[in-house]
């Protein structure tokens, strides 16, 4: 999609790091991610959001892949196994797709293969990412069946593998990757930090490791332009309350009784709540418009469905706080 | 004071045309008669029994560089090459049995270091001595981590080298004996080899970078790879614009431009196919894309529900798809041809190269 405003501004939504296992060449979400970059390039976008909220992870290929497109080469994370031995995960091709301005949205729901391609476009400084710190999970697991015939399979144990560092020697596990810019959101009612960090055991890796980070930009000016614009924000305000609210409401729920009514009463305000909170995170604005690209529109041109689902679409991304309040980032950061 | 003939190919440069090549840099040591004056004289049997094998090293050397520039016979090169590898184990098999005057070890420690690394880039057996951790983090392939390897073990070879020359300066002072260069012909002839396999190396390393980037990014065109293909299309630009400069500034070798202007033909080439051929291909694999989603679409219709202009916009497309289809099948043709001739010419101008100017 492009946001029109009075800059241009693809935006792209990941909701998995997917991979194609049986096609030849493997394709996945990084190659469909590059194929959408080259369409916006021909619409000659001057910024570029890279949405991966709610994206559980999947292929660490597809993280490394993706990276790779903002990233010239050089090494992108490290992995250590349950033997003890690190290896560097490298961006696998010379060469980038994309050099101008990123943003990189977040939430707490963003993990595993999300996060390590946000803590490699921390690392390179190659963009910005926003939102909330992540979801803190970088280990990976394989599923192994417990007996040996494939016929008698029935039961199987998921070993977790490997551990995952940035390049700094530091591992987000969790502990999530910290946005550069914090957009205000349901993160606080888990308390993660507070309840966490005192049980966790620090891992990190030492490991000599030789890149390239794009200059250090200072951001302090945009961090302060994008609190102040949130400060003023009915949407974001509304978040606000609407998370304290629900914080309360859940330290109350020690115990549930489960006789129908009973339950119901307890449960139904949260869900009126949750969907209060749904409705609040999305409000009008009339500083740019959404279109899709030149490309996809001769697609929808023929497809009815299509085209009702990215009508759909763009009304949402439009109205959509956390993606207007990185429009505006990006901007500032433009500036900058 | 006593006196040590020393040849002036001891100060050549580092050679990293063959590996063999960088070996040059040991050949100092073609003894005169030394001048029997005082009792330095045991320190110079040291210096001339830790050199007994240099006039041997140096002609087996020299035999293995004609034979790789002007021999067709395989066998006979690799014959060569083993001689040259054997002559050395004995150099350092006689080095580590001298027993260092005075107990000063210094120069002897110098010369053993300095054969032993002659040996191990002679074997090519570069993780004795270079950290190929290292190495395998800055390569993407196995070609590269060898090159990489090779030129980081030249470096130590060097530094070997230039220890190995402060040694025996050093050793010379302190038992009074005088260094005399000498010019013999075979120190002559090893010379000009190393100015030539310098000159080749540099040009064929400039012309590798891209060679080797215009592989991987032919490698995601066989695999559809549009994410990899335009990572290393762009790559590729850059090591080529930055190519045809470096080699710009290179003269020609003693009034012969063939190796320089076959590197800059290929390097055009490749500034061509990344600027102007591969975005051909690429608006080509989106075209395709774009028309199978419009397919899929079309042919989820029956023929009473499509309208008109769906039917023309339909078939436009197609006509579209078609003519781009044509158009990267013209070019990927054109490409392989351009691209063949170039590399035949090529080999034939390194293989001509080096048989003109490695004396004989």
């Amino acid at each position: 999609f492009i946001l029109e405003g009075n800059r241009r501004i693809g935006y792209i939504y990941m909701p998995a790091f997917y991979t194609e296992w049986e096609k030849a060449g493997a394709p996945g979400s990084a190659n469909d991610v590059a194929r959408e970059i080259l369409k916006l390039k021909q619409e000659r976008i001057e910024g570029l959001i890279l949405d991966l909220r709610d994206n559980g992870g999947g292929s660490l290929q597809e993280a490394a892949d993706l990276a790779g497109i903002f990233i010239d080469e050089g090494p992108l994370f490290l992995a250590r196994d349950n033997r003890g031995r690190v290896d560097l995960i490298k961006d696998p091709n010379r060469g980038v797709i994309y050099r101008d301005p990123l943003l990189v949205l977040v939430n707490g729901n963003s993990a595993s293969a999300s996060e390590f391609f946000a803590q490699a476009i921390q690392d390179y400084r190659r963009g910005v990412v926003a939102g909330s710190a992540t979801f803190g999970k970088a280990t990976s697991q394989i599923v192994l069946p417990l007996q040996r015939s494939r016929a008698e399979v029935t039961q199987y144990v998921k070993l977790t593998t490997h551990m995952y560092f940035g390049l700094d020697g530091r591992t987000h596990q969790g502990r999530g990757v910290r946005p550069d810019f914090t957009l205000g959101d349901s993160d606080g009612l888990s308390e993660r930090e507070e309840r966490l960090l005192n049980y966790l055991e620090p891992h990190s890796v030492e490991r000599n490791v030789s890149y390239d980070p794009w200059p250090l930009v200072a951001l302090d000016d945009a961090r302060n332009a994008s609190r102040d614009r949130q400060a003023r924000s009915v949407g974001f305000e509304t978040v606000g309350h609407l998370t304290s609210e629900l914080k309360d409401r859940m330290e109350d729920l020690d115990e549930v009784d489960l006789e129908l009514h009973a339950f119901f009463d307890t449960l139904h305000p949260l869900q009126v709540l949750a969907e209060k909170y749904r409705t609040a995170a999305y409000r009008s604005q009339d500083v740019y418009r959404v279109r899709n690209h030149a490309h996809e529109q001769r697609i929808e041109s023929m497809d009815d469905h299509r085209r009702e689902l990215n009508t759909e679409r763009r009304s949402v991304i439009a109205e959509d706080i956390y993606i207007q309040e990185s429009y505006f980032i990006l901007n500032d950061c433009m500036a900058l | 004071m006593k006196s040590i003939h020393v040849p002036s190919v001891f100060h050549s440069p580092v050679l990293r045309g063959l590996p063999v090549a960088i070996v040059l840099l040991m050949l100092a040591h073609c003894a005169g008669n030394p001048v029997r004056d005082k009792d330095p004289q045991k320190a110079l049997n040291d210096m001339q029994a830790l050199n007994a094998y240099t006039q041997q090293i140096a002609s087996d050397l020299l035999a293995y560089v004609q034979s790789t520039a002007h021999s067709r016979n395989p066998a006979e090169i690799n014959r060569k090459r083993q001689q040259l590898l054997l002559t050395v184990e004995n150099a350092i098999l006689n080095a580590n049995q001298v027993n260092p005057y005075n107990g000063d070890t210094r120069y002897k420690d110098a010369v053993v270091l300095y054969l032993n690394t002659m040996y191990t880039i002679l074997r090519e057996d570069y993780g004795r001595i270079v950290d190929m951790q290292e190495v395998a983090d800055q390569s993407y392939d196995a070609m590269e981590a060898y090159l990489l390897a090779r030129e980081k073990a030249s470096e130590k070879l060097q530094e070997a080298a230039v220890e190995l020359q402060a040694a025996e300066k050093q050793f010379a002072a302190d038992y009074d004996i005088q260094l005399i260069q000498e010019e013999s012909e075979t120190a002559l002839k090893l010379k000009k080899a190393g100015d030539v396999l310098n000159y080749h190396n540099r040009i064929f390393l400039i012309n590798f970078k891209s060679y080797k980037q215009e592989l991987y990014l032919l490698d995601a065109l066989n695999r559809n790879d549009v994410s990899a293909l335009e990572q290393n299309r762009e790559k590729l630009l850059d090591y080529a614009e930055e190519g045809l400069e470096e080699l710009q500034a290179i003269a020609p070798y003693d009034a012969d431009p063939s190796l320089r202007d076959s590197a800059l033909a290929n390097l055009q080439f490749y500034k061509s196919e990344a600027e102007q051929s591969v975005p051909v291909l690429t608006d080509f694999l989106l075209k395709q894309e774009q028309f199978e989603k419009v397919r899929q679409a079309f042919e989820a219709k029956s023929d009473a529900q499509r309208t008109r202009e769906e039917v023309n916009r339909y078939n436009l497309l197609v006509d579209e798809t078609n003519a781009a289809l044509r158009i990267f099948n013209q070019t990927n043709e054109r490409l392989n041809q351009q691209r063949g001739q170039l590399v035949d010419r090529w080999n034939q101008v390194n293989e001509a190269f080096l048989r003109r100017h490695i004396p004989r």
